[in-house]
């Protein structure tokens, strides 16, 4: 036993273990962002931000050459030319795409009123599966404050947690701690959608809390209630997939929700900002 | 020149970590790039080294990207350890022994994250996560320390060499290090 006290790495490691673990319950918290993290995170955001463009276009590239299998044959055929073609092609189908992901944000931001908007690109995610975070290159350098809604064309994707100078982080609605009040458009009855956690790629959101007697039927859209200080109302949510309990009674979930947002390719957001009255 | 090329092999496993395998996975399976940089580089430079560089891995990725500081550092950290426990104990070209540490290491750090999120609200049966996430995520982090120790041992080959040497030499003098 005192020879264990006598190994120095294990000791250290021990209280290392210790600290991380106070730490990690501390940052847990609800809490502002320490100067060093914010510094950090400034230092290393326009590294990223450029990382992240750099990678979209680049796996864009790549997944286009192999959904274009009949013009693969074609390749074979006319190498050259056709590989010039195609290299035009790309950079113009990047620009189109982009173009048209902001046009339709834009066209979606005239939609909320009330609102004034930051856009921000994704600028990294975390690691796993664990936590459904990501951080965006836009901080209080843009005006944003915890709390503030994240939203896209499709739809809600989240809040934000954290703000530093020029970067935030955004919690996504399917992170299995995140909850939002939200009511079924066509019958407005009222429940909360909760990030429903899973090991795959099929993000999914489960629905609770429906008064007694709901009426639900797979298709029906899944709209923010307005209810909580932090989502505006009417921001779509998604769409039940599958109706899991009719009755009212019970813990189990009323359905499982299919997020409107595609969360595995999200490139550019909007981070809402409440008008003021003076303006 | 050392540095250079850890702090080169730095950015790229965090740039792989937080975007390239986030969006390029097999079904949300992924393999943990810092860790498998973190495990090969505990076994080519020891225990104090290796700790040292996972911990401050862990905490930049932390605090980029994580909502919890302090969970990545504590895997990245005992897989820092753990590598430098078999530090000059088996020839620098044995890719198997990084390759271990880093699957050993990539459950750990995956289990320690379990606990946080369970500890959080989130409801999943932690056997099935083993089997269809975890243990699958360490046997591609062991694939890819293969090719990475394979990469920092010619990185770093000189400088190892010297540091052998120069240990070598400080025993053989009957030094104290």
């Amino acid at each position: 036993m005192r020879g264990l006290f006598k190994n120095k790495p294990l000791i250290i490691m021990l209280v290392a273990v210790l600290l991380l673990g106070v730490l990690a319950f501390i940052t847990s918290a609800d809490r502002s962002v320490s100067w060093v993290e914010s510094t950090l995170g400034s230092v290393f955001q326009p590294v990223q931000t450029f990382a992240a463009k750099a990678s979209n276009s680049i796996i864009g590239f790549f997944q286009r050459i192999f959904k274009t299998s009949d013009a693969d044959k074609e390749l074979e055929q006319l190498q050259v030319r056709m590989a010039q073609l195609e290299q035009a092609a790309d950079e113009n189908a990047t620009l189109k795409a982009e173009n048209e992901r902001l046009k339709k944000l834009l066209n979606y931001v005239e939609t909320l009123e009330n609102y004034d908007y930051v856009t921000a690109v994704v600028t990294g995610n975390s690691q796993g599966v664990w936590f459904e975070t990501f951080t965006i290159n836009a901080g209080r350098n843009k005006g944003i404050k915890k709390d503030m809604s994240v939203v896209c064309a499709d739809g809600l994707v989240g809040r934000i947690i954290e703000v530093g100078a020029n970067w935030s982080k955004v919690t996504a609605i399917i992170d299995a701690s995140s909850e939002v009040s939200v009511m079924v458009e066509r019958t407005r009855d009222i429940g909360v959608v909760r990030g429903a956690f899973s090991t795959a790629d099929d993000n999914q959101l489960e629905l609770y809390y429906l008064p007694s007697g709901f009426d639900l039927v797979p298709g029906d859209r899944i709209v923010t209630s307005g209810m909580s200080s932090i989502f505006p109302k009417s921001i779509v949510v998604g769409t039940v997939s599958e109706v899991t309990r009719r009755s009212a009674e019970g813990t189990q979930s009323n359905a499982i929700i299919e997020p409107a947002v595609d969360f595995g390719h999200l490139e550019e957001v909007l981070v809402l900002i409440e008008k003021t009255g003076e303006e | 020149m050392r540095r250079l090329y850890i702090v080169i092999a730095a950015a790229a496993g965090l740039y792989l970590d937080s975007v390239f395998f986030a969006r390029v996975n097999i079904s949300g399976i992924r393999p943990d790039a810092i860790m498998a940089l973190t495990a090969s580089l505990g076994v080519l430079l020891g225990m104090k080294k290796g700790a040292l560089f996972g911990l401050i891995m862990g905490l930049v990725a932390d605090v980029l990207y994580s909502p919890m500081v302090g969970l990545s550092a504590m895997g990245y950290m005992f897989a820092g350890l753990l590598g430098g426990a078999f530090y000059q104990k088996y020839y620098a070209d044995n890719i198997i022994i990084p390759a271990l540490v880093a699957a050993v290491g990539a459950i750990f750090k995956e289990c320690v994250m379990a606990a946080a999120c369970a500890a959080g609200g989130a409801k999943f049966g932690f056997f099935t996560v083993l089997g269809t996430y975890i243990l699958p995520c360490a046997l591609l982090s062991a694939a890819v320390c293969m090719l990475t120790h394979a990469l920092m041992r010619r990185a770093l080959a000189g400088q190892l060499k010297v540091e052998h040497a120069y240990e070598r030499d400080s025993h053989a003098q009957g030094g104290v290090k």
